[in-house]
């Protein structure tokens, strides 16, 4: 390359030489292609002093893969827009992949850190965020019927009250013709029957009983199914958490919490029962192991 | 110009992340209701075009109000889904129940036979002045 009468090699010409260079390249169809590659892989070869232009990177990388061949005739033709800018911009800058890279390393770091503080303030707040992603995703319970191989960690019917509405849900029960389920035997000391109603549709018939305890309530619903419809969403407000599965009597049961509440679901057969009340787990468990026949 | 504006993109995205992850964990607690114990949604084919969107909504307790507000039947055209017909409690008297614990109901829509069809059903209850809404969305079928 001759340069002031001289003939230097690329690696001889000052940084600044280059980018004048490269400004007054022909951009036409003049454009010598490999003189102006030549140029700019030495620019890139060389120590980055200077900021990433995006344009001129644009234009660097399209240039590259027109020389080879690897973009279609569409692609390939010159953008104008970055043209002009290339011949207007008073100082050029180089596409330095290096310099990039660390860029994109420095953003990807600090949306780590990010995502750590948050972590860190949501565990503050008592929240555990994966959770609770996870809790919000999976809104619907999918109830399974288990097979016998849970054995209860709880006894069954410890010494308590004797539930007085039970005659009268376990008859609403006996009408539905539920065989599974049977009418809790055990509630907490103080429970009293309040209430029973039921509701029916074409697949299945309900049947709901409360329970009260001053202001203390528990409810227990359960619908029978003469069989269980194709795509039935069952779907239970709950508080942040995994609900904890409690195995009993050959089936899942589901317990969870609903803000103040205890609530514990699980099909049983053909029927799809559910309690809630302001009660212990514990208390729940006792109450589910109460509701089997086999016991 | 061109740094500050990279910079910039940078921290939006990075204020963006931020907020995508906060919403799950805010959005996540919105599920618990005080007012709203659970919902049971289905959705069947009942023949002559006809479709049935069957709902069953449990209270926390006994609930001034329990049901449904509104029963939206949808209608599958190309990959979008279409409204075919909305029920709402001002409309349709049977969507809420009182002074209930549960409440059950169902609606028909007669569609088209060979038409998909799913349902979007906006459990409801109230209870005092505390209320609480929740959209629950059917199994899709095909009307026969």
């Amino acid at each position: 390359m001759k340069i002031d009468g001289e003939i230097k090699t690329l690696v001889d010409i000052p940084t600044e030489t280059i980018e004048q260079l490269i400004r007054e390249t022909p951009l036409d169809d003049s454009l010598d292609i490999n003189y102006l590659r030549a140029l700019l892989k030495e620019l890139s070869r060389r120590p980055e002093t200077e900021p990433v232009d995006v344009n001129a990177a644009w234009k660097w990388f399209q240039q590259i893969l027109r020389e080879e061949g690897l973009s279609d005739g569409a692609d390939a033709k010159p953008d104008a827009e970055p043209q002009v800018q290339a011949k207007t911009t008073p100082r050029t800058s180089r596409f330095r992949p290096r310099e990039f890279l660390r860029r994109t390393a420095a953003a990807a770091m600090f949306a780590v850190i990010l995502l750590i503080a948050n972590a860190a303030v949501a565990s503050a707040f008592h929240m555990n965020i994966l959770r609770t992603v996870i809790s919000f995703t999976d809104e619907l319970l999918t109830r399974t019927i288990a097979p016998s191989e849970y054995t209860p960690d709880v006894p069954y019917i410890p010494s308590g009250a004797a539930v007085p509405g039970k005659s009268i849900l376990q008859t609403a029960l006996d009408e539905m013709g539920v065989t599974q389920a049977q009418a809790p035997e055990w509630l907490p000391e103080g429970f009293e029957f309040n209430l029973l109603e039921s509701s029916d549709t074409r697949t299945g018939e309900t049947v709901s009983a409360l329970y009260k305890n001053g202001e203390k309530m528990i409810a227990l619903t359960f619908t029978l199914y003469s069989q269980i419809p194709e795509g039935l969403a069952v779907s239970h407000q709950k508080s942040e958490g995994e609900p904890l599965e409690y195995g009993h009597g050959g089936n899942i049961h589901y317990i969870f919490k609903n803000l103040d509440k205890t609530a514990a679901t699980w099909l049983d057969g053909t029927c799809d029962c559910y309690i809630q009340g302001d009660i212990s787990v514990d208390e729940m468990k006792l109450i589910i192991n109460s509701m089997y026949k086999e016991n | 110009m061109k740094k500050h504006a990279f910079k910039t993109l940078t921290l939006v995205l990075a204020l963006v992340m931020a907020f995508v992850i906060g919403v799950p964990a805010s959005a996540g607690q919105l599920r618990a209701s005080r007012e709203l114990a659970s919902c049971t949604v289905t959705m069947y084919a009942d023949g002559n075009g006809k479709v049935t969107a069957e709902f069953t909504t449990v209270a926390v307790g006994v609930a001034d109000e329990v049901g449904a507000t509104k029963v939206v039947i949808q209608r599958k055209v190309g990959s979008s889904w279409v409204t075919a017909q909305t029920f709402t409690r001002s409309s349709y008297n049977n969507l809420i129940g009182q002074n209930r614990i549960s409440y059950s109901n169902e609606v028909t829509h007669n569609g088209t036979a060979g038409q998909q069809y799913r349902a979007i059903v906006t459990a409801y209850a109230k209870i005092g002045s505390g209320s609480t809404s929740d959209d629950y969305t059917t199994n899709t079928v095909i009307a026969t």
